[in-house]
């Protein structure tokens, strides 16, 4: 996997936290505290992808079970991450089968626009909106590849990972996140490249 | 799509671990992997609570734990001596089969002695009637004269002698 490390790529950032898992095991609340914080934003944003406004009711449940089975897990650091998003990812269908829908995301178009076309987002007010932005308008795309872009790009991780996640080969998560991100693509106000 | 072939699958690779920054579509990307705003740790009080509540590692629960590892112990020490006790009170009143040595090994010679018509063979035995003879038969002449019932040797003194093999025990006694 080539990691382009140029990009600003907080949320998805591969900090080894392995340590922290342990002694958060341990009951370390500290550490504990460390891994919410490095998996939470990307686990929000996910999720919002997912179900929408439900995202930080869904993240709450998702918590609850990771402190809750915490001791029987057994792993290191991207271990942990691609749990969490199991988790959540579980919580989140559970969600979406009780509302009988996939809940929509609606897209900021504005914002969207804007960051498309490069305008300045230089303060965290203006960083928050086009995150935002970025996350609704992958959410529009068909649920497989809207997943596959999200668990990918959000929470950073591999086509292996993924495909262990939603139970697929990395082949088909490539394939739908290519697709995704083509459709997406045919969306921006302008091509390059 | 719509618009041109691009990113093929090569660029869409790139565009998905970071790359093509200056693209808008990587722009988007970039900015959905973005830094975390401060409203995006929301929930960790919440979360820290439930680590809090539910580890079972740290602080008083640890105390908890061990107390309840005391308690399983002293139970397990209380039903050993119950049982214990219950042994020797079984045995001290004869409730268990254990004192009668005859008893536990009926199983060889069983087949052969209910069917048995004998008149004399079956008022002789009113108690436990396979066990007799199974135990007689491979012991010497000597074991008789122990056996807690001295009926049988006096009523039928030589059929362990006659035959050691306890196939033909109970024709010997039937004789």
């Amino acid at each position: 996997m080539k990691l382009d490390l140029s990009e600003p790529a907080v949320s998805a950032g591969p900090a080894d936290l392995s340590d922290a898992v342990i002694a958060a095991q341990a009951g370390d609340e500290a550490a504990f505290r460390e891994l919410f914080r490095a998996v939470q934003p990307a686990l929000l944003r996910y999720l919002r992808g997912l179900i929408g406004d439900d995202a930080e009711d869904v993240a709450s449940e998702t918590w609850l079970q990771v402190c809750r089975d915490l001791p029987r897990f057994s792993g290191d650091y991207a271990n942990f991450r691609a749990w969490a998003v199991t988790i959540a990812r579980h919580r989140a269908l559970d969600h979406a089968r009780k509302l009988r829908r996939r809940p929509s995301v609606p897209v900021p178009v504005e914002a969207l626009m804007d960051l498309a076309s490069g305008a300045d987002t230089a303060h965290e007010a203006a960083d928050a909106v086009a995150t935002g932005a970025a996350v609704a308008l992958i959410a529009t795309l068909p649920a497989q590849q809207a997943e596959a872009v999200l668990l990918r790009v959000v929470m950073g991780l591999d086509a292996e990972t993924v495909g262990r996640i939603l139970g697929k080969r990395p082949g088909a998560v490539r394939t739908a996140a290519y697709r995704g991100l083509r459709r997406l693509s045919a969306l921006m106000p302008e091509e390059s490249e | 799509m719509t618009t041109g072939r691009w990113p093929d699958r090569a660029a869409a690779e790139a565009l998905l671990d970071g790359g093509h920054g200056g693209t808008p579509l990587g722009r988007v990307l970039t900015a959905a992997r973005g830094p975390a705003g401060p409203h995006e740790f929301v929930g960790e009080p919440e979360a820290t609570a439930a680590f809090r509540a539910s580890d079972r590692t740290t602080g008083p629960v640890r105390a908890r734990r061990t107390l309840s590892r005391l308690l399983a112990i002293k139970v397990a020490i209380a039903g050993a001596l119950l049982t214990g006790s219950g042994l020797a009170v079984a045995s001290a009143t004869g409730t268990l089969p254990i004192p009668d040595r005859e008893e536990p090994r009926p199983a060889p010679a069983v087949p052969a002695r209910p069917p048995a018509p004998a008149g004399e063979h079956t008022t002789r035995t009113p108690g436990p009637p396979p066990s007799a003879s199974p135990s007689r038969k491979p012991k010497g002449p000597n074991e008789h004269a122990r056996s807690p019932h001295p009926r049988r040797n006096t009523e039928q003194p030589t059929p362990g002698r006659k035959s050691p093999n306890p196939a033909n025990t109970p024709n010997g006694q039937r004789q």
